[in-house]
């Protein structure tokens, strides 16, 4: 018996009818006789069944008539606002490691760091029983509505708002692109709502009087996410996108552009 | 000879997909609901299998015929709805994807669990038994990478040719060949072992 001269993916094209006449008859003709070719086909039929079978088509009448409902109710739609779970909007997840690390000699005079704490202990109330945290006031942070601010549509590095949601009453999402391919996400919340986050290697830094944590990147001097609290809302910077294989890491310096010209807006913005 | 059995759109379908993109251009929301009854069900398929998170893929699904719809005139008239409607779906997914990377959220239900799961320490029955939340399918599909995942549903679930996955990814037929044939490998290797290991 001859061996295999076809390679998986040309008998993968022949199966997709993506060959041209000749190889394609010779294909044909091959795969009748060859035992490699015939398990390779049958593991390609298996697999198809597998997701086929176990993933049957959704049920999805509901959906769908909703969909169809907003599309001729829109002729020029808006981009949609996500649907969320509730309880997993109340993003409670202020890792314990943050807390742990925290230096507990400094964090008497930082704000940010009664932020974070006092995050634990609602996190702790709420399991104690209690239904909504309480008050507005935890460690002498005042709690502002905190959609009163949104950070303005153009930022450092020709970043430009691309998108916004505000996916919860007290939430704003931005979205920012700019020409390079940088893609930053701003999230701002109540403060007393906590921070998704679970970063270990975190450092503190400065713009101005304001305490920022720098989440940080692999790549030394990269930025993955800063978080910080100013007048009573909590912001997280998240890089999603930087180029130049970054990884998707900023630069600290571009990264506190943007912070900086954020909380200058901001300032601005309360003062009036 | 029998002709080679084909995954992508038969020429009818192709037909009725010009005859609807054009028309959608002109924004007419009826025509373009015909593509919603026609693709929503498999876009939502292939979105729980991409994600393994149904909430996640209907959320997903809406995004991406709402996005089409709002970015109809987009499309270049000899390119198909479909494979359009699933960059559009793939791009969420991905970039969805990268979000939860940077935010490892956890919900508040996940919380209270591993704070009780603490407190009960003592108090746990010893035959608690952790069943698996996710099918075998979709343990094997978790552990391939994003790329192969991605290549696999296209060609295997949802039925595009490599041509049109390679038109869809915006890589070579080569490539895109080479990721499936790789990742059915990879895809049959995982789901054997792991089969096997339960029936032990
Ligand atoms: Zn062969």
């Amino acid at each position: 018996m001859r061996e295999c001269d076809v390679a998986a993916e040309e008998l993968l094209a022949y199966l997709d009818g993506c060959l041209d006449g000749e190889r394609e008859a010779y294909v044909a003709h091959h795969v009748k006789v060859c035992p490699v070719c015939q398990i390779r086909q049958a593991e390609l039929e298996e697999t198809k069944q597998l997701l086929k079978v176990s993933t049957p088509l959704p049920n999805d009448e509901i959906e769908r008539s909703q969909l169809k409902a907003e599309i001729l109710r829109n002729p020029h739609p808006p981009l949609p606002r996500r649907r969320r779970r509730p309880l997993l909007m109340v993003v409670l997840a202020v890792l314990l490691s943050l807390i742990l690390l925290w230096p507990a000699d400094s964090s008497a005079n930082l704000q940010l760091g009664r932020v974070v704490r006092g995050v634990v202990a609602q996190v702790e109330k709420s399991l104690l029983g209690r239904r909504e945290p309480p008050g507005d006031r935890i460690s002498g942070v005042l709690f502002r509505d905190s959609q009163a601010f949104v950070p303005p549509a153009e930022l450092p590095l020709g970043l430009r708002l691309s998108d916004r949601a505000t996916p919860g009453l007290r939430r704003v999402e931005s979205h920012y692109r700019s020409e390079s391919g940088v893609e930053i996400l701003v999230v701002q919340g109540p403060a007393d709502q906590g921070l998704a986050l679970g970063w270990r290697d975190v450092e503190l830094v400065y713009v101005g009087d304001t305490e920022v944590l720098w989440l940080k990147d692999p790549r030394r001097g990269n930025v993955a996410g800063m978080v910080w609290e100013r007048h009573g809302i909590l912001f997280e910077l998240l890089v999603l996108n930087a180029p130049q294989g970054n990884e998707g890491g900023l630069p600290l310096e571009e990264t506190l552009l943007i912070v900086r010209h954020i909380i200058a807006a901001h300032d601005a913005a309360s003062s009036e | 000879m029998n002709p080679p059995p084909r995954h992508g759109l038969d020429h009818d379908a192709i037909h009725s997909e010009r005859r609807l993109s054009t028309a959608s251009r002109s924004r007419d929301a009826d025509t373009f609901n015909e593509f919603v009854d026609q693709y929503y069900a498999p876009l939502r398929r292939y979105l729980l299998r991409l994600t393994g998170d149904p909430e996640l893929a209907a959320d997903l699904t809406q995004e991406a015929f709402l996005k089409a719809y709002s970015r109809i005139e987009q499309l270049a008239d000899d390119e198909a709805f479909r494979p359009w409607l699933y960059r559009i779906a793939l791009n969420l997914a991905r970039m969805e994807f990268r979000r939860r990377q940077r935010r490892r959220v956890l919900s508040l239900e996940w919380l209270i669990e591993s704070v009780r799961g603490i407190s009960h320490w003592l108090a746990r029955p010893d035959d608690m038994v952790t069943v698996p939340t996710r099918d075998l399918v979709q343990q094997v599909l978790d552990e391939l990478s994003p790329t192969l995942r991605e290549a696999l549903l296209l060609h295997r679930l949802a039925g595009f040719t490599s041509e049109e996955i390679a038109r869809l990814l915006n890589i070579s037929p080569e490539a895109a060949r080479k990721r499936v044939t790789r990742a059915v490998q990879r895809f049959q290797a995982l789901y054997h072992e792991r089969a096997g290991a339960r029936e032990e």
